[in-house]
């Protein structure tokens, strides 16, 4: 395919597989879906949307999941996959916001480095090959009361959002083994916190939820 | 060998509100099926397709046309009569639902509830007639338009409050009943304009939620209206209430409305059981959980639950998320089929 075909519903499922990520509104185009849909770990780039540069936007979102995740364009110009052949689901989420909500000025594709939001440490992320896998090391620097407590709480959040693999207080690795460099560098701020990011998760799950509760019928 | 389809949509739904037989059981929304992405595919965005005709019909129409749902609804939201009332208004975003401010109501006593004149003049009103007349020219006798309009219970929290209301009942009951009298008129003002347009049945919504109300305050203050909706107004009606119901739905049953749209936190089994023939059911996928963040295969299961109780119409619970995935809402449909497929 070289160009945004009409399908209708079902041929998408049916061509493309589900849907894994759906962002509802791209702040960056006119406020339109993008959907995120995987079949046989290829994931492919859709809108249903017809405006008028929407293809263009897709070639734009589909060039930032290259740059900011590591993904890889297969033969067709709106499929990626990583090239370790895993899917990573968890961290895809965050790609994919990350690539559609975000501007390419808010970008920092070299910064491994970040200041904790719970104390005055700085974080800092390094990597290296240990035997057959790619091992990625969390070390802070600077003052606070238990260093050793928000490393492991830091350790938590790359396990939780990232899907790694835990090997010692200090380190992970993701479950393929293969390094991705971008993806622990978009799951780092959000290991710092993960009671804020799971409030935001669950604003966001809510957010178009009709209930009882987001209609005001409820007693609390 | 795969069963053969030998009915319409229409007929098929029809048939199902009347307790007639049908070739396979009906898909239906009661209460809409509306995302954000078949609102890309037909370029009629929330909130501009709550308020017009045309944009309204597009997107309802995709319930059909992309779902393949034997029913189409074109009334998303529960607030249209209450914008018409007057009520204060926050129209959202394309991805979350429009809503009264109720923490800023209109009304405080029964003095106050007077239905406008031009009631059914208003914006609000005129974009659900208007994509029913639509809807009705461009389908015809092909697929069940189900009109939707709200009763008294749910006006009453929209315009005096959930609280101040819900006090209300406990303070004086009598001129509950009376308020909920007046406004009952609003309901059958829209309904009847909805019939008139085209609508082939009509769903209630009237929350008298199972987590605010008991079964009895449902006796008490709303089996007699609903009763009478169900003599007055010329179309199937669907009651729509959220919630764990059982222990009002013997009392539902005796209301002769057509069916009940009931919520996935009552079993079907045990909710088949409760209304025993007295009422049509209409249910009871969860929206939340399972379409919102699970898979076709655990909406597959929900449909074979539902089929096996012998409900008579599949749907989602309620009005489902505007994220919600395709795959899922394609899977019911999906699972009815092959249902039917291996028992029919």
């Amino acid at each position: 395919m070289t160009s945004l075909e009409l399908l209708s519903a079902r041929e998408v499922v049916d061509r493309y597989g589900d849907c894994v990520e759906l962002v509802p509104m791209d702040p960056n185009f006119h406020d339109i879906s993008v959907g995120l849909y995987e079949r046989d770990g290829i994931s492919t780039v859709w809108t249903f949307s017809r405006k008028p540069g929407v293809e263009e936007r897709m070639r734009d979102i589909v060039a930032r999941l290259v740059t900011l995740g590591g993904m890889e364009i297969t033969d067709t110009w709106n499929q990626l996959r990583f090239p370790c052949g895993h899917l990573h689901t968890r961290p895809l989420k965050f790609l994919t916001t990350a690539a559609i909500e975000r501007t390419a000025e808010r970008d920092r594709p070299e910064e491994l480095q970040i200041q904790d939001s719970k104390s005055a440490l700085m974080i800092d992320l390094t990597g290296e090959q240990v035997g057959d896998r790619y091992v990625y090391r969390v070390s802070t620097t600077g003052e606070a009361r238990n260093p050793a407590l928000r490393l492991r709480a830091i350790i938590a959040g790359f396990v939780r959002y990232g899907e790694m693999e835990k090997i010692d207080d200090t380190s992970v690795a993701f479950p393929c083994g293969q390094r991705h460099d971008g993806l622990a560098r978009l799951i780092l701020p959000y290991s710092r916190n993960i009671s804020a990011v799971e409030d935001a998760l669950e604003a966001d799950a809510m957010r178009g939820q009709m209930t009882t509760s987001t209609l005001g019928f409820a007693s609390t | 060998m795969p069963y053969e389809e030998t009915m319409t949509s229409k007929e098929r739904v029809m048939n199902a509100l009347a307790g007639l037989p049908v070739d396979r059981t009906p898909v239906s929304n009661p209460t809409n099926v509306a995302t954000v992405e078949l609102m890309d595919m037909v370029d009629a965005p929330f909130p501009d397709s709550c308020r017009d005709p045309e944009l309204n019909a597009q997107l309802a129409a995709t319930g059909y046309t992309e779902l393949g749902y034997d029913s189409i609804q074109p009334y998303f939201t529960i607030i249209q009569e209450s914008s018409a009332l007057g009520c204060e208004m926050q129209w959202e975003q394309k991805d979350n639902w429009p809503t009264v401010r109720m923490s800023n109501p209109i009304w405080k006593s029964e003095s106050d509830v007077k239905i406008p004149s031009n009631f059914l003049e208003h914006r609000d009103m005129v974009s659900v007639t208007g994509a029913i007349e639509i809807l009705k020219k461009q389908f015809g006798d092909e697929v069940a338009i189900i009109g939707k309009s709200m009763g008294p219970w749910t006006l009453a929290y929209h315009v005096f409050g959930v609280e101040t209301f819900l006090l209300m009942t406990i303070d004086d009951p009598a001129m509950t009943i009376r308020i909920l009298d007046k406004l009952k008129e609003a309901t059958y003002l829209f309904a009847n304009a909805q019939i008139a347009a085209g609508a082939d049945a009509v769903c209630i919504p009237d929350h008298a939620t199972g987590d605010l109300v008991s079964g009895e305050y449902y006796k008490r203050f709303l089996q007699d209206i609903h009763t009478e909706m169900a003599d007055e107004i010329a179309a199937p009606l669907i009651l729509h209430i959220c919630g764990r119901t059982l222990d009002r739905m013997p009392y539902i049953a005796q209301t002769g409305m057509a069916s009940f749209h009931f919520d996935s936190r009552n079993d079907p089994q045990e909710a088949m059981d409760a209304v025993d023939g007295g009422i049509g059911l209409v249910g009871n996928i969860n929206n939340p959980e399972t379409l919102y963040s699970r898979g076709p295969e655990q909406v597959r299961e929900e449909v074979y639950a539902c089929l096996e109780a012998g409900v008579q119409m599949i749907a989602p619970e309620c009005a489902i998320p505007l994220q919600t995935k395709l795959q899922n809402l394609l899977a019911i449909p999906d699972a009815v089929k092959d249902w039917s497929a291996e028992r029919l």
